[in-house]
């Protein structure tokens, strides 16, 4: 058996082409992304902990910071996001199984989802920053906030442009087995933005202060 | 020293292909809401629990969640170990961050005689 005929069966068993890993080039990168991700992340969650009680005289609010949240409303956004992992992984199954069409109506819910997450996260920046005041250079605390739930939030919104982009890039090629590796990766990146919110969930919402 | 060989790892990616079922992720999915549950209940009875029992309990559970979502979402258990080695790589990476920023700035309070804004200064 020739190396090419070799390569080529195992492209098609794998869905990609023959590595000494066994791992796709593609995949591994994606991996590699998240890892050096988990540093920007890891950055910005320690500023946000070194700077959650530094708090200047001009806060215009006398209470606990933390009392300016709605656990509830956060709570439920948290879980839409969780439940989005769901359909993520949902979609992959169906695209390996070479589903087509449920594969594309969860992807399409995945992003649906995402979008209600952003939306609560616009909504709640809007609140804070008319009913409290608090615009993103009112103090450190605000700065940190801010950047660190827009940043998430920017990553969230890509997620949701890959979402569309895999649902409507593949409306002429097919959505099947074949591109079950693209599929994937998009799901990895979601995923990866999931756990990051599982985080700031509990750290900046849910752990008391002091 | 033992070196995986190529074959081996070949090998290894082949079982990458035995993801749980559908109505598996459904389940994994219910237990990470009942998990989310429990950590809003947490928050919500803090005062009798203490804020100690609460920072642990939460950090735990933050912990536990964690793990499903990279063990069996993003098939980290099923999958070569080598990725699950780059991700804790870059985990362990974003730990020393903050430990170094943080005793960057203790080191740079002490120091500098730096009064954090956000505490009642001793004086006052």
């Amino acid at each position: 058996m020739s190396s090419a005929t070799a390569t080529a069966e195992v492209e098609a068993d794998h869905g990609h082409p023959e590595t000494n890993s066994g791992i796709s080039n593609n995949k591994l990168a994606m991996w590699l992304f998240l890892a050096s991700d988990c540093l920007l992340f890891g950055a910005l969650i320690s500023t946000f902990l070194l700077y959650r009680t530094n708090i200047s005289d001009n806060t215009p609010f006398s209470s606990a910071v933390d009392d300016v949240f709605d656990i509830p409303f956060t709570s439920l956004s948290s879980f839409v996001l969780l439940m989005s992992s769901l359909t993520m992984v949902l979609a992959l199954s169906a695209v390996n199984r070479d589903d087509e069409r449920s594969g594309r109506i969860w992807l399409l819910t995945t992003a649906f989802l995402g979008m209600i997450f952003i939306g609560g996260q616009v909504y709640e920046f809007t609140v804070f920053a008319t009913e409290y005041d608090l615009g993103y250079s009112t103090n450190t605390w605000t700065s940190a906030f801010y950047t660190l739930t827009g940043f998430h939030g920017v990553h969230v919104s890509v997620g949701i442009l890959l979402l569309l982009g895999t649902v409507f890039g593949t409306r002429k090629s097919g959505l099947g087995k074949e591109k079950a590796e693209n599929v994937e990766l998009v799901g990895l990146y979601w995923h990866f933005v999931d756990i990051v919110w599982v985080i700031i969930f509990t750290i900046v919402y849910l752990i008391p202060i002091g | 020293m033992a070196v995986t060989e190529p074959h081996e790892l070949a090998a290894e990616d082949e079982h990458a292909h035995d993801h749980p079922s559908d109505s598996k992720y459904v389940q994994i999915a219910l237990l990470l809401g009942f998990l989310t549950a429990v950590e809003i209940v947490m928050f919500v009875i803090e005062d009798s629990l203490g804020a100690t029992v609460v920072k642990l309990g939460l950090l735990i559970l933050m912990a536990v969640k964690f793990w499903i979502v990279g063990a069996y979402f993003m098939h980290l258990k099923f999958d070569s170990k080598i990725l699950t080695g780059l991700f804790v790589f870059g985990l362990i990476l974003a730990i020393i961050v903050y430990f170094v920023m943080l005793s960057a700035f203790e080191f740079s309070f002490w120091n500098d005689g730096f009064v954090d804004p956000g505490l009642p200064s001793s004086e006052s």
